[in-house]
């Protein structure tokens, strides 16, 4: 077991002290969970920081380990930290609970109200009457997190069985019926806003019926899904997360400011939103700092999977799924441009992570080779050429002009014949600028362009 | 162990599955009874937990779950932590069962069935359909019922991974309990225990506990799984107490929700029918899966059940119990895991030595067990004070010693009741211990009942069955 170095045990011990101090303010005066989730998102950071340094050893020896092939010396660090970051974004979760309801339990119990507004407790065989209690909320609270425990489990035997990609696909399904069954028995609302220009053939509302249950599985499907496909770079999948839940906090924050009309309708559900992702962020943060380059750790399949699905939560049980999908669009475009090697049409080899040049220690664009032996199929072979004439790959061609070899199809590797070589952090760095500017024109056309779409912005 | 089903395996599976599907589909229809699909799903985990158990063995191994039977002439190496299929088989048929037991809340309040005046309409769609009436803190126990599962279930996997020490191990519990102890508040909240009728004078009818109640549920929590794990070591007894327990638990809710009319002047009040069959639903799956996992761990044993299998286990029946309003009910059926863990007390806090395990031990030569010991070795030899325990003990029949020429103790035998019993019985086939065991857990757990609910009278005013529900 490693230990802290003292300026780590003295800043996390630090940090730790005074969220508990918040925390414990927080309980007193009336739950403030705005307040509790910070204070426990900042303690779910030092305990999480602490965790992944004490457990590294232990995660080796059971054999959860990996070699990073990026670098000169491939050194073996541990693999699937991400199940310390779920683990314990689970337990923070379970400890602000009660934070969330502690203004509604007292409201409705204290004798400092309005007694017309109390009922007695009535009689110990029927218990405290908890007249108006927000019981949709605390089944909310209930379904996501069922969701995101089962997730975890799903990655954690993913990560112990290295199972195929073809069972792998459909897990986050299983995970998410929680959230299904939810929305199912308690909200239930299948229709959706016809864009403007639409109107006239699909009316005001359409009715998407189970398509809609269909359309939410394929989201918590495809989250955890494109954050795994976004990966083989030091610290891009932790950072990516990362990246999108700023943005879905900024977005939410939107609805929460005094700027909008308080108490705005969408105000509940997207504070229910930064209430789950602030925990998130804090153990994400955690994650970060040690797998980002040069990496200490791997952070696994778990952490892909426990992301996507925290994403797919909030946005689904918070009513936003097109906005959360618009944050999607690297990973969107990354997913589609990487189908031709991912259904095979395109040769697909192990890994397309970008290759390393250890002599100029660089990332280079890392390639499938097409042999005399093994050749393109001619018509593959032209789109590729085509695709290279725009840029969108480079290939390398024979005298015969036969394709023999073209870089992989994703988005890393497309960056990097773009930009030339560059070292691991850097790429990171430009894939995360690239993503939170994308994610906040996004965000921007959402909000601003939505009158041209639709007839109202949600939002006002 | 082979990693296929046998053609009569596959069929009779098959058809099982089949058939239940059909059940559940036609449940689903007719708006049918939700004790229906819950037995459905129950049989349909039994055959997905058997067919997977057989399907994974190899995969466990081929990751490094897997262990040595040591009470076998050859010892083999069969997976281990099945316990986990077990889990996650349960938490999916949960999940599943949830809309067929709410199938008839939606559909009061949404169809034109019922009264026009019990259906809100769809007003817009940011505020969606308003469920009138509709029973939320039903959902909301269902929920956390099965966060506390899940939480455990992960818990109880990182044990059986990292092989967590067990200062470490015995909070757990607690923690993944905190989901459940939040509900209750929330939705009950009730801290008051009725006192017997023997203690009234000084306490009074009603003793309310205030948040000391809550710290005996986390207890009960805590204690639940952790007891089951004590009382291991040969094949079955861990999953055979806990089918032992939940047909129990079955037992004593059905007391409540079946027109007994030889006993009830009056018909059970919802609330208590409510809260029973919320017992049976979360029971009937469990017992299904655990089934399916004793056929392949019973003697001789193809798999072990892991850690897992035990929190799992022990934290569906806290929660049951704890959300059900049966925690000392409960208790009861427990007590020879209780008896196993004051009995175990001396070895687990080290005041007699430990050692690594306490199993029964395997005699190669007649292939029956005998009770295992901790020797006392000139080199380390028994503390002073505790020769004279250890010889009153004996002499009270409640282990065995062995001594030197000199008098002096060498040996005792293991403070667990697997032991003690092989003391009393002399030595046996590993089997046969095991179905002794849980015949004594059946009988002391039935007589157990029997008292809570006859002699119920005496010490209290009312047996709650007749009545009404409050909490024993």
């Amino acid at each position: 077991m490693q230990d802290l170095s003292r300026t780590e045990t003295y800043s996390l011990g630090g940090v730790a002290a005074i969220c508990f101090a918040i925390l414990v303010n927080a309980w007193k005066s009336d739950g403030e969970p705005l307040f509790a989730s910070l204070a426990i998102s900042g303690i779910a950071f030092a305990f999480t920081y602490a965790l992944i340094r004490w457990t590294g050893d232990v995660f080796i020896k059971r054999g959860y380990k990996g070699r990073d092939l990026s670098k000169k010396n491939a050194v073996e660090i541990p693999e699937a930290m991400g199940l310390v970051c779920a683990l314990v974004y689970l337990l923070a979760v379970v400890n602000f609970l009660p934070f969330a309801f502690k203004h509604d339990i007292a409201e409705v119990t204290s004798a400092a109200i309005d007694k017309d507004r109390l009922l007695e407790a009535l009689d110990i065989e029927t218990g405290r009457f908890l007249h108006r209690f927000p019981l949709e909320k605390l089944a909310s609270y209930g379904f996501a997190y069922g969701t995101l425990a089962s997730v975890t489990i799903l990655g954690i035997l993913d990560d112990s069985f290295d199972m195929r990609w073809r069972h792998k696909f459909f897990i986050p399904a299983f995970a998410a019926l929680p959230m299904l069954a939810l929305y199912y028995v308690d909200f239930g609302v299948t229709h959706v806003v016809v864009p403007l220009p639409l109107r006239e053939y699909l009316g005001d509302l359409v009715d998407l019926g189970g398509f809609y249950y269909l359309y939410m599985a394929a989201i918590s499907i495809f989250c955890p899904n494109c954050i795994n496909i976004l990966a083989g770079v030091n610290g891009i999948e932790v950072g990516q997360s990362l990246v999108i839940a700023l943005l879905i906090v900024l977005n939410d924050m939107l609805y929460i400011l005094p700027t909008v009309n308080q108490p705005h309708p969408a105000a509940e559900s997207h504070l229910f939103s930064v209430y789950l992702l602030l925990p998130f962020i804090g153990v994400s943060l955690a994650l970060l700092k040690h797998n980002w380059f040069p990496a200490k750790v791997f952070v696994g399949d778990t952490y892909c999977y426990f992301a996507g699905m925290v994403f797919a939560v909030v946005g689904i049980l918070g009513h936003f799924s097109k906005t959360l999908l618009l944050l999607f669009i690297p990973q969107i475009f990354n997913f589609i441009y990487s189908a031709p090697q991912l259904f095979a049409i395109v040769p697909c080899p192990r890994h397309r992570l970008p290759r390393f040049n250890a002599r100029t220690g660089l990332l280079e664009p890392s390639v499938a080779t097409f042999t005399e032996e093994k050749p393109l199929r001619p018509l593959v072979g032209e789109v590729l050429k085509l695709l290279d004439r725009v840029k969108l790959l480079r290939v390398q061609v024979s005298e015969e002009g036969r394709v023999t070899e073209t870089t992989n199809f994703t988005i890393l590797n497309l960056w990097l014949v773009w930009r030339g070589p560059l070292r691991e952090d850097r790429l990171a760095i430009e894939i995360l600028v690239m993503q939170t500017a994308v994610g906040l024109l996004g965000l921007l056309v959402r909000h601003k362009l939505a009158l041209l779409l639709f007839t109202v912005d949600n939002r006002f | 162990m082979s990693s296929t089903l046998s053609r009569a395996e596959t069929w009779s599976l098959l058809t099982l599955s089949a058939a239940c599907v059909g059940v559940l589909v036609k449940t689903y229809q007719d708006d049918g009874e939700p004790l229906f699909a819950s037995l459905a799903l129950g049989l349909a985990a039994f055959a997905a937990s058997y067919a997977m158990i057989v399907w994974l063995g190899d995969a466990f191994i081929a990751v490094g779950r897997k262990g040595t039977d040591m009470s076998k002439k050859h010892k083999v190496e069969i997976p281990e932590t099945m316990g986990a299929v077990c889990g996650v088989v349960y938490i999916f048929a949960i999940i599943i069962f949830i809309p067929f037991a709410f199938r008839r809340d939606i559909v009061a309040a949404t169809s034109g069935g019922g009264s026009k005046d019990a259906v809100l309409n769809v007003e817009h769609v940011e505020t969606g359909r308003i469920l009138h009436r509709f029973p939320l803190s039903k959902l909301s126990s269902y929920a956390y019922a099965l966060i506390s599962v899940a939480l455990i279930y992960i818990l109880g996997i990182a044990d059986d991974i990292f092989d967590m020490r067990w200062r470490h191990k015995v909070f757990i519990p607690a923690f993944a309990s905190i989901p459940m102890l939040l509900f209750y508040y929330v939705d009950f909240g009730v801290t008051q225990v009725v006192v017997p009728i023997l203690l009234r004078p000084y306490f009074g009818e009603l003793l309310n506990l205030g948040s000391l109640y809550y710290a005996y549920m986390a207890a009960v929590t805590i204690f639940a799984p952790n007891s089951i794990n004590i009382l291991a070591g040969i094949n079955g007894i861990e999953v055979g107490q806990s089918i032992v327990i939940g047909i129990l638990i079955l037992l004593n809710s059905s007391l409540y929700i079946l027109p007994l009319s030889s006993t009830t002047t009056s018909p059970p009040n919802q609330a208590t029918m409510d809260v029973h069959l919320f017992t049976i639903y979360l029971l009937l799956p469990f017992l299904g899966v655990s089934l399916a996992l004793l056929k392949h761990n019973w003697y001789p044993a193809r798999v072990f059940v892991g850690d897992t299998y035990c929190y799992f286990a022990g934290m569906v029946f806290a929660v049951v119990g704890i959300l059900g309003h049966f925690s000392k009910t409960l208790l009861l059926l427990f007590l020879p895991q209780i008896a196993n863990f004051i009995y175990s007390a001396p070895q687990l806090f080290h005041i007699i030595p430990c050692p690594r395990h306490r199993l029964p031990r395997f005699n190669a030569r007649t292939g029956l067990l005998e009770p295992s010991v901790t020797t006392h070795p000139p080199e380390k030899p028994l503390r002073k004070p505790l020769v004279p325990v250890l010889e009153l003990l004996h002499a009270l029949h409640l282990l065995e010693v062995k001594k030197d020429e000199s008098g002096r103790i060498i040996s005792s035998t293991n403070l667990t009741l697997l032991n003690l019993w092989l003391v009393w019985r002399g030595p046996r086939r590993e089997d046969r211990l095991a179905i002794e065991i849980l015949s004594m857990q059946m009988c002391v757990g039935l007589l157990g009942l029997w008292v809570r609910h006859r002699l119920a009278l005496l010490v209290f005013t009312q047996d709650n069955r007749a009545v009404g529900g409050s909490h024993v």
